[in-house]
């Protein structure tokens, strides 16, 4: 017997074998009974360390609880797998970021900012207007010099809808823009949705610089450090394997963000390797780091690492950008029957759990502040992140700390199978075979438009390199609008024909949207810039109850609508710079009388830079903007609400009013020398908005007289057919703008 | 534990009185681990009902991967540190020496924290492998069992390194060991006689 079973003995922990034996050592051997009683008294002595209540206190403590748990629900009802582990994990992070971030004396603007964003469009309600009473508008002294005698019921429309449509003939508003013309500028919806979805990209474009680019740098620093330290303390052939795996992974973000890395050949070849292909955006290709890494032929679309969006716009971001692909796209495996993959990535999240930045903050912490960024961005990834693998391997291991010795392959294939148990489910359904099976750093696709493209990507539409905004709004918008889009890609897109194969991947990815389209769901537009502008256009298109505009259901109109709002998302964001006050005053623009689509823009402007403020403080030149647009587009709600109730516009509103010249020209896409130049320029942003805008009534403010006006031109003959539903489809003769490029169209 | 397994379940549904067994039947450790982090009865008593009430709000989240007993560990070592790190900034008493309404007398009750101060220097003084497994068993009451999943070793080097801990334990606190052991074994062999 060893002495150590007497211990056991006294637990009473052995076996009815063991205890034989001790109760026969008791009885042989003379010492043996003081030790256990000396053990016994030890024990005693170390339990006594705790004084334990008396019974009058449990009494009190049982009473004293039970009045508790009567305030208390029944125990909450479990939540689904998809996200609390994420979000459990997350604001516990979050948490000690803010903590931290206090304590080092940071902002810890992230955090304060992204619960102030709404989780879903508001309902905006906005009263509609009926002037007091049906008359006659004033004849025109237009182009066509003929009285305008709008009906009592179009009257009506155009107080409630703020919109009249009028009938052919009609010769193109955009002639009347010409370089000759006199006419004051249009304040068109148009140009305010351009403007808007310019400034909201000049918005994401700074966050995108001055927050998530150093985050990123100095994530890819600790996590250098950080491998290179557990790949000389870690012990065991596969660990060693996985941390040199990580390593490679990582160092070729590295190499993308222009910083070191402790490689040495072979490995820092394959990066380099990795590196120039990523750059060549060569298309599908052997990816020499991951095929390393899985110990099999791993292929990468490398078109799909091309840099996009804001990333082709902005000087300096190119590489950037590719490395937000890598990130992105390029995810480890998660699969079960082949364990490196997962073990490399359990490395990258052993790493961040254990280093810190230079600063100081945790991994984990700033991960978490990048996450927020990201959110504010593109919305919430439905992807593994380094959060669910971390709660993985928590929940597996069932302990706070891990260490790489633990982490054999049984270990590996359930931290594997319960990270992706832990994924949220995408927004458009199921996945296709072989989607989110890998963890990404920085999650995956995050947008509604990203998870669309990414389906409408390569192989699923024979022909076409790869799928575009305009293809996302086929799909999002309504069989009409994708028509008509079908013709414009045909015809002037930049993807090559049209294959019949576009037409049945758009008609399988709009059966995957339609849940997106159930009113009583919540639309995740949370801070999601393109999202967000993707809903705008959805509720301008569909959701008639929440949007701004009666389309009337004229398919041209909604057309036009989606198209413009296209426009917005490819146009290209001004340059950053510093934007003091507006201080120029110019003409007073007519307007169509929206008011509801202006107050829409209004508040959506003031969210953002309201946002804008809390990440990026008030210099940042994207705030400026989006203060100078909110009051722009609130003056133009304000007035279209004054002419269309009959009332004086308030001096105020006319001030601002004023200042729509000078701010569109500072706020404008494109190199705009003058308002008039949005109607007689070719192949200006602005340019298209005025084209569109040729059936519809404008009405604009008489500063001499603060009354309501008929814009010159803008209405044209009325038509006896008013009120009757335009029937067929839309007109394919319309002369459809020319679309330069489709850059800002590729969700992450 | 089948039953404790129902408690549980029914504990889930809203049924108060479940509930109340598993606290009858666990609050002992969840006071133990408070206690031994925070050093002071009330504060543990908080904790020990801040740390029920916690379980009872998470009860569905509650995977039973592990023990009911060592879930609530882990919340009650959670809420201790909580608490902890909250007093930093305030005064403390020193233990057991707070005014009491009943009890032992003053001198018994320094006396009684002098052998504890004793004790508890000696435990930390344990080299750490046995100094937890020792704490685990004898001062939040926890089986070999509980013990090697807590600390991911064998049942077996729980056993020994328990043991190990005791041997160090009984030389250091001989002189107050002696007398105790004796009138145990006394107590023992007229037990045997009788």
């Amino acid at each position: 017997m060893s002495d150590a079973e007497l211990s056991g003995f006294l637990d009473g922990e052995l076996s009815p074998e063991e205890e034989e034996r001790v109760i026969a050592r008791l009885a042989l051997d003379a010492g043996a009974p003081r030790e256990l009683a000396e053990l016994s008294a030890l024990q005693e002595l170390v339990r006594d360390v705790v004084p334990l209540p008396d019974a009058a206190r449990w009494a009190s403590f049982d009473a004293g609880l039970a009045k508790e748990l009567d305030t208390e629900a029944v125990p909450d009802a479990p939540r689904g797998l998809r996200w609390w582990g994420h979000a459990l994990v997350a604001a516990s992070v979050l948490c000690a970021a803010w903590g931290l971030a206090r304590w080092l004396g940071g902002e810890p603007r992230w955090v304060l900012a992204a619960p102030r964003i709404p989780d879903a469009p508001r309902d905006y309600r906005a009263p509609s207007w009926t002037p007091s009473e049906p008359r006659p508008l004033p004849p025109l002294d237009g182009l066509l010099e003929q009285p305008l005698e709008l009906e009592p019921g179009q009257i009506a429309a155009l107080g409630s809808h703020g919109l009249i449509q009028l009938g052919p003939p009609r010769p193109s508003l955009s002639a009347l823009y010409g370089p000759e013309a006199t006419l004051p500028p249009l304040a068109s919806a148009d140009t305010s949705l351009v403007i808007y979805g310019a400034v909201a990209s000049r918005l994401a474009l700074e966050l995108e610089q001055r927050v998530v680019r150093p985050e990123v740098r100095g994530l890819v620093d600790l996590l250098d450090r950080e491998l290179g330290r557990l790949a000389r303390d870690v012990r065991g052939q596969t660990s060693r394997h996985a941390v040199r795996a990580a390593q490679e992974y990582v160092s070729v973000l590295a190499a993308l963000e222009g910083l070191p890395s402790q490689l040495a050949d072979p490995a820092r070849r394959r990066v380099h390797s990795e590196v120039a292909l990523i750059r060549a955006a060569v298309g599908p290709a052997p990816s020499p780091v991951l095929s390393a890494l899985c110990g099999r032929e791993v292929v990468l679309d490398y078109g799909a690492l091309r840099e996009r969006g804001l990333f082709s716009h902005a000087t300096g971001l190119d590489d950037h950008g590719r490395a937000m692909r890598w990130l992105s796209v390029a995810g480890l495996p998660l699969d079960p029957d082949d364990p490196a993959a997962s073990r490399a990535a359990c490395m990258l999240v052993l790493a961040l759990s254990q280093g810190r930045l230079a600063d100081g903050r945790y991994g984990f912490g700033a991960l978490a502040r990048l996450e927020a960024a990201l959110e504010v961005l593109y919305g919430r990834t439905d992807a593994v992140t380094p959060f669910e693998l971390l709660e993985a391997l928590r929940r597996v291991l069932s302990q706070q700390s891990v260490t790489p010795s633990e982490l054999s392959d049984a270990v590996v294939a359930r931290v594997a199978s319960t990270a992706r148990a832990l994924t949220p489910a995408p927004v458009l359904g199921a996945p296709a075979p072989g989607e989110l099976e890998g963890v990404h750093l920085l999650g995956r696709l995050r947008s509604l438009e990203g998870q669309a493209l990414a389906r409408l990507g390569p192989g699923r539409v024979a022909g076409r390199e790869r799928a575009s905004a305009l293809d996302v709004l086929g799909v999002l918008a309504d069989p009409v609008a994708g028509r008509r889009l079908r013709s414009v890609i045909s015809a002037e897109g930049s993807d090559g024909p049209d294959p019949e194969a576009y037409d049945a991947a758009v008609a399988a990815l709009r059966e995957q949207a339609r849940p997106w389209w159930d009113p009583s769901r919540p639309v995740p537009t949370r801070a999601c810039l393109e999202q967000g502008r993707l809903w705008t256009v959805a509720a301008l298109l569909r959701r008639r109850g929440l949007a701004p505009i009666a389309t009337l259901n004229d398919p041209w109109y909604r057309d036009r609508l989606a198209l413009t709002a296209f426009a917005a998302l490819n146009a290209t964001p001004p340059a950053p710079a510093d934007l003091g006050p507006i201080d120029d005053v110019g003409p007073i623009p007519v307007l169509e009388p929206l008011p509801e689509l202006h107050a829409r823009i209004a508040f959506s402007a003031a969210r953002l830079r309201d946002v804008g403020e809390q990440l990026l403080g008030w210099g940042s030149p994207a705030v400026a903007a989006l203060d100078h647009l909110t009051r722009l587009e609130a003056a133009l709600s304000s007035a279209a609400q004054d002419v269309l109730s009959d009332r004086p516009v308030p001096a105020s509103t006319l001030q601002a009013l004023a200042q729509y010249v000078p701010t569109v020209r500072a706020l404008a896409p494109l190199d705009v020398r003058s308002v008039e130049d949005l109607g007689s320029g070719v192949g200006g942003v602005l340019h298209r908005g005025v084209l569109g805008v040729e059936r519809l009534v404008c009405v604009g403010v008489d500063p001499s007289t603060r009354r309501l006006e008929v814009a010159q031109g803008a209405a044209l003959v009325a038509s006896s057919w008013w009120g009757e539903a335009p029937a067929g489809e839309a007109p394919v003769d319309v002369a459809l703008p020319r679309w330069p490029s489709h850059r800002w169209d590729e969700g992450r | 534990m089948d039953d404790e397994a129902e408690w549980i379940q029914r504990a889930r549904a809203g049924d108060r009185e479940a509930f109340a067994r598993l606290v009858e039947v666990h609050r002992e450790v969840a006071y133990r681990t408070a206690f031994w982090i925070l050093r002071d009865a009330d504060d543990a008593m908080d904790v020990t009902q801040e740390a029920f009430l916690r379980a009872y709000r998470s009860l569905n989240r509650f995977a039973e991967r592990s023990s009911f007993r060592t879930w609530l560990r882990r919340i009650a070592t959670n809420a201790a540190l909580d608490r902890r790190q909250r007093r930093l900034r305030e005064p403390e008493l020193p233990e057991d020496l707070e005014p009491a309404a009943r009890g032992p007398s003053a001198s018994e009750r320094l006396a009684q924290a002098e052998t504890r101060a004793l004790v508890r220097e000696a435990i930390d003084a344990l080299p750490p492998a046995s100094r937890a497994a020792v704490v685990l068993r004898d001062v939040h009451g926890l089986s070999y069992a509980e013990i090697a999943e807590t600390l991911k070793i064998p049942k077996g080097t729980v056993m020994s390194r328990i043991h190990k801990g005791r041997q160090i334990l009984r030389r250091r606190l001989a002189d107050v060991l002696g007398p105790r052991a004796e009138v145990l074994q006394q107590a023992r062999q007229t037990e045997v006689g009788t």
